[in-house]
Protein backbone atom coordinates (compact mmCIF):
# COMPACT_ATOMS: atom_id res chain seq x y z
CA UNK A 1 0.00 0.00 0.00
CA UNK A 2 1.27 3.66 -1.05
CA UNK A 3 0.75 6.27 1.65
CA UNK A 4 1.52 9.13 -0.52
CA UNK A 5 -1.55 10.94 -0.15
CA UNK A 6 -1.11 10.96 3.45
CA UNK A 7 2.56 12.44 3.44
CA UNK A 8 1.71 14.85 1.02
CA UNK A 9 -1.17 15.72 2.94
CA UNK A 10 1.37 16.46 6.39
CA UNK A 11 3.59 18.51 3.77
CA UNK A 12 0.65 20.56 2.69
CA UNK A 13 2.19 19.00 -0.89
CA UNK A 14 -0.15 18.74 -3.79
CA UNK A 15 0.48 15.63 -6.16
CA UNK A 16 1.13 18.38 -9.18
CA UNK A 17 4.22 20.05 -7.14
CA UNK A 18 5.94 16.70 -6.43
CA UNK A 19 5.54 15.31 -9.50
CA UNK A 20 7.60 18.37 -10.96
CA UNK A 21 10.21 18.21 -8.07
CA UNK A 22 10.42 14.27 -8.53
CA UNK A 23 10.54 14.92 -12.94
CA UNK A 24 7.81 12.39 -12.60
CA UNK A 25 4.32 12.96 -14.86
CA UNK A 26 1.94 13.82 -13.13
CA UNK A 27 0.02 10.58 -14.33
CA UNK A 28 2.43 8.15 -13.38
CA UNK A 29 2.40 9.63 -9.86
CA UNK A 30 -1.42 9.49 -9.78
CA UNK A 31 -1.02 5.47 -10.44
CA UNK A 32 1.72 5.17 -7.58
CA UNK A 33 -0.74 7.35 -5.70
CA UNK A 34 -3.91 5.20 -6.12
CA UNK A 35 -1.74 1.90 -5.33
CA UNK A 36 -2.22 1.01 -9.75
CA UNK A 37 1.61 0.48 -10.35
CA UNK A 38 2.91 -2.54 -10.63
CA UNK A 39 6.61 -1.58 -9.73
CA UNK A 40 8.67 1.62 -8.71
CA UNK A 41 12.18 2.43 -9.46
CA UNK A 42 15.12 2.51 -6.60
CA UNK A 43 15.52 6.48 -8.61
CA UNK A 44 12.09 7.46 -8.31
CA UNK A 45 11.41 6.40 -4.60
CA UNK A 46 14.71 8.11 -3.44
CA UNK A 47 13.27 11.14 -5.51
CA UNK A 48 10.10 11.23 -3.60
CA UNK A 49 11.84 10.00 -0.14
CA UNK A 50 13.90 12.78 -0.95
CA UNK A 51 11.57 15.74 -1.68
CA UNK A 52 9.09 14.58 1.03
CA UNK A 53 11.68 13.79 3.96
CA UNK A 54 11.10 10.41 4.19
CA UNK A 55 11.93 6.88 4.47
CA UNK A 56 10.39 3.73 2.40
CA UNK A 57 9.05 2.61 4.93
CA UNK A 58 6.94 5.87 5.56
CA UNK A 59 5.82 5.64 1.89
CA UNK A 60 4.89 2.00 1.37
CA UNK A 61 3.68 -0.71 3.74
CA UNK A 62 2.23 -3.77 3.75
CA UNK A 63 -1.39 -5.23 4.16
CA UNK A 64 -2.53 -8.57 4.13
CA UNK A 65 -5.24 -9.02 1.98
CA UNK B 1 15.59 0.69 -39.61
CA UNK B 2 14.03 4.05 -40.36
CA UNK B 3 10.44 4.79 -39.73
CA UNK B 4 9.61 5.87 -43.41
CA UNK B 5 11.08 2.37 -44.69
CA UNK B 6 9.34 0.42 -42.19
CA UNK B 7 5.91 1.91 -43.09
CA UNK B 8 6.92 1.25 -46.68
CA UNK B 9 7.53 -2.24 -45.88
CA UNK B 10 4.47 -1.97 -43.73
CA UNK B 11 2.81 -0.65 -47.14
CA UNK B 12 4.26 -3.68 -49.23
CA UNK B 13 2.79 -6.13 -46.59
CA UNK B 14 -0.67 -4.48 -46.57
CA UNK B 15 -0.97 -4.89 -51.03
CA UNK B 16 0.76 -8.57 -50.64
CA UNK B 17 -2.24 -9.40 -48.14
CA UNK B 18 -4.75 -7.89 -50.37
CA UNK B 19 -3.17 -9.82 -53.47
CA UNK B 20 -3.04 -12.91 -51.19
CA UNK B 21 -7.07 -12.44 -50.35
CA UNK B 22 -7.51 -11.85 -54.19
CA UNK B 23 -6.02 -15.07 -55.02
CA UNK B 24 -8.13 -17.12 -52.49
CA UNK B 25 -11.54 -15.30 -53.78
CA UNK B 26 -10.06 -17.12 -56.60
CA UNK B 27 -9.60 -20.36 -55.08
CA UNK B 28 -13.23 -20.34 -53.59
CA UNK B 29 -14.81 -19.19 -57.30
CA UNK B 30 -12.71 -21.81 -59.94
CA UNK B 31 -13.52 -24.49 -58.42
CA UNK B 32 -17.40 -23.85 -58.02
CA UNK B 33 -17.55 -22.84 -61.53
CA UNK B 34 -15.71 -26.02 -62.67
CA UNK B 35 -18.13 -28.15 -60.84
CA UNK B 36 -21.07 -26.32 -61.78
CA UNK B 37 -19.81 -26.16 -65.52
CA UNK B 38 -19.16 -29.91 -65.80
CA UNK B 39 -22.72 -30.83 -63.87
CA UNK B 40 -24.41 -28.48 -66.39
CA UNK B 41 -22.41 -30.33 -69.11
CA UNK B 42 -23.16 -33.55 -68.07
CA UNK B 43 -26.91 -32.67 -68.09
CA UNK B 44 -26.72 -30.99 -71.71
CA UNK B 45 -25.02 -34.16 -72.84
CA UNK B 46 -27.49 -36.33 -71.18
CA UNK B 47 -30.20 -34.32 -72.78
CA UNK B 48 -28.30 -35.22 -76.12
CA UNK B 49 -26.32 -31.67 -76.96
CA UNK B 50 -23.36 -32.93 -76.28
CA UNK B 51 -20.36 -31.04 -75.29
CA UNK B 52 -16.35 -31.49 -73.75
CA UNK B 53 -16.32 -32.14 -70.08
CA UNK B 54 -14.22 -30.09 -67.93
CA UNK B 55 -12.97 -33.34 -66.19
CA UNK B 56 -12.67 -36.73 -67.19
CA UNK B 57 -13.72 -38.41 -64.38
CA UNK B 58 -14.17 -36.68 -60.64
CA UNK B 59 -11.19 -38.21 -59.54
CA UNK B 60 -9.68 -34.96 -61.56
CA UNK B 61 -11.74 -32.74 -59.35
CA UNK B 62 -9.89 -33.63 -56.39
CA UNK B 63 -6.73 -31.21 -56.60
CA UNK B 64 -9.60 -28.41 -57.03
CA UNK B 65 -12.11 -29.59 -54.46
CA UNK B 66 -8.48 -29.46 -51.75
CA UNK B 67 -7.56 -26.29 -53.46
CA UNK B 68 -11.02 -24.83 -52.43
CA UNK B 69 -10.67 -26.19 -48.83
CA UNK B 70 -7.24 -24.91 -48.36
CA UNK B 71 -8.61 -21.62 -48.78
CA UNK B 72 -10.79 -21.61 -45.59
CA UNK B 73 -7.77 -21.83 -43.25
CA UNK B 74 -5.54 -19.62 -45.74
CA UNK B 75 -8.54 -16.85 -45.54
CA UNK B 76 -8.60 -16.72 -41.83
CA UNK B 77 -4.66 -16.80 -41.88
CA UNK B 78 -4.31 -14.22 -43.91
CA UNK B 79 -7.39 -12.14 -42.10
CA UNK B 80 -5.35 -12.92 -38.82
CA UNK B 81 -1.81 -11.30 -40.70
CA UNK B 82 -3.81 -8.24 -42.02
CA UNK B 83 -4.75 -7.39 -38.38
CA UNK B 84 -1.28 -7.63 -37.26
CA UNK B 85 -0.06 -5.53 -40.20
CA UNK B 86 -2.61 -2.99 -39.14
CA UNK B 87 -1.45 -3.00 -35.71
CA UNK B 88 2.36 -2.33 -37.13
CA UNK B 89 1.52 1.05 -37.87
CA UNK B 90 0.72 2.01 -33.97
CA UNK B 91 2.44 1.26 -30.61
CA UNK B 92 0.59 -1.85 -29.67
CA UNK B 93 2.84 -4.07 -31.53
CA UNK B 94 3.55 -6.07 -28.76
CA UNK B 95 0.19 -7.05 -27.58
CA UNK B 96 -1.82 -10.18 -26.44
CA UNK B 97 -4.27 -9.57 -29.40
CA UNK B 98 -0.78 -9.89 -31.89
CA UNK B 99 0.34 -13.15 -29.72
CA UNK B 100 -3.03 -14.85 -30.17
CA UNK B 101 -3.24 -13.86 -33.45
CA UNK B 102 0.47 -15.59 -34.62
CA UNK B 103 -0.80 -18.73 -32.63
CA UNK B 104 -3.95 -18.60 -34.59
CA UNK B 105 -2.08 -18.38 -38.15
CA UNK B 106 0.02 -21.02 -36.86
CA UNK B 107 -2.71 -23.31 -36.69
CA UNK B 108 -4.40 -22.26 -39.91
CA UNK B 109 -1.07 -22.59 -41.67
CA UNK B 110 -1.04 -26.18 -39.94
CA UNK B 111 -3.83 -27.09 -41.33
CA UNK B 112 -3.85 -26.37 -44.57
CA UNK B 113 -0.74 -28.02 -45.00
CA UNK B 114 -1.52 -31.49 -42.96
CA UNK B 115 -4.58 -30.68 -45.91
CA UNK B 116 -2.09 -30.98 -48.76
CA UNK B 117 0.37 -34.13 -47.12
CA UNK B 118 -3.17 -36.11 -46.26
CA UNK B 119 -4.37 -35.57 -50.05
CA UNK B 120 -0.83 -36.39 -51.40
CA UNK B 121 -0.42 -39.15 -49.26
CA UNK B 122 -3.94 -39.89 -50.51
CA UNK B 123 -3.10 -39.59 -54.11
CA UNK B 124 0.04 -41.87 -53.96
CA UNK B 125 -1.48 -44.96 -52.00
CA UNK B 126 -5.27 -45.22 -53.35
CA UNK B 127 -4.26 -43.65 -57.45
CA UNK B 128 -0.48 -43.87 -58.28
CA UNK B 129 0.79 -46.57 -56.14
CA UNK B 130 1.53 -48.69 -58.89
CA UNK B 131 3.36 -45.76 -61.10
CA UNK B 132 6.81 -46.08 -60.01
CA UNK B 133 7.08 -42.07 -61.39
CA UNK B 134 4.62 -41.22 -58.90
CA UNK B 135 6.63 -42.28 -55.59
CA UNK B 136 9.37 -39.48 -56.91
CA UNK B 137 6.85 -36.62 -57.81
CA UNK B 138 4.83 -37.32 -54.28
CA UNK B 139 8.28 -36.96 -52.71
CA UNK B 140 9.03 -34.06 -54.15
CA UNK B 141 5.62 -32.77 -53.18
CA UNK B 142 5.73 -33.71 -49.62
CA UNK B 143 9.36 -32.53 -49.49
CA UNK B 144 8.31 -29.09 -50.53
CA UNK B 145 5.33 -28.65 -47.44
CA UNK B 146 8.81 -29.05 -44.98
CA UNK B 147 9.50 -25.05 -45.27
CA UNK B 148 5.93 -24.54 -43.97
CA UNK B 149 6.02 -26.86 -41.14
CA UNK B 150 8.87 -25.06 -40.70
CA UNK B 151 7.04 -21.90 -40.37
CA UNK B 152 4.21 -23.40 -38.11
CA UNK B 153 6.78 -24.06 -35.58
CA UNK B 154 8.76 -20.39 -36.05
CA UNK B 155 5.23 -18.55 -35.87
CA UNK B 156 4.42 -20.78 -32.56
CA UNK B 157 7.76 -19.34 -31.07
CA UNK B 158 7.26 -16.13 -32.13
CA UNK B 159 3.59 -16.17 -30.79
CA UNK B 160 5.21 -16.98 -27.48
CA UNK B 161 7.86 -14.29 -27.72
CA UNK B 162 5.05 -12.08 -28.43
CA UNK B 163 3.25 -13.16 -25.48
CA UNK B 164 6.05 -12.12 -23.07
CA UNK B 165 6.59 -9.13 -25.04
CA UNK B 166 3.25 -8.19 -24.03
CA UNK B 167 3.66 -9.24 -20.45
CA UNK B 168 7.14 -7.26 -20.37
CA UNK B 169 5.20 -4.03 -21.44
CA UNK B 170 2.50 -4.59 -19.08
CA UNK B 171 5.26 -4.69 -16.69
CA UNK B 172 7.12 -1.30 -17.93
CA UNK B 173 3.97 0.54 -18.36
CA UNK B 174 2.56 0.18 -14.52
CA UNK B 175 6.47 1.10 -12.96
CA UNK B 176 6.80 4.64 -12.09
Amino acid sequence: MVKLDDLLHDRRMTLTELADRVGLTLANLSILKTGKAKAIRFSTLAAICRELECQPGDLLSYQTD
Amino acid sequence: MTAKSSLGLVRVAKLFNIVAMFLIAIGWVVPILAVAMHILILFANNLGYGGDLIFDDWQEAGPLLIAFLICFPMYFFFKRLGAIIDSATGSDIFSTDNADNLQAMAWFLFASQAAITLATAWNFIWIESSDEDAIWDNSIELALTFPYYLMVVVLFILAGVFRHGAAMRDDLEGTV
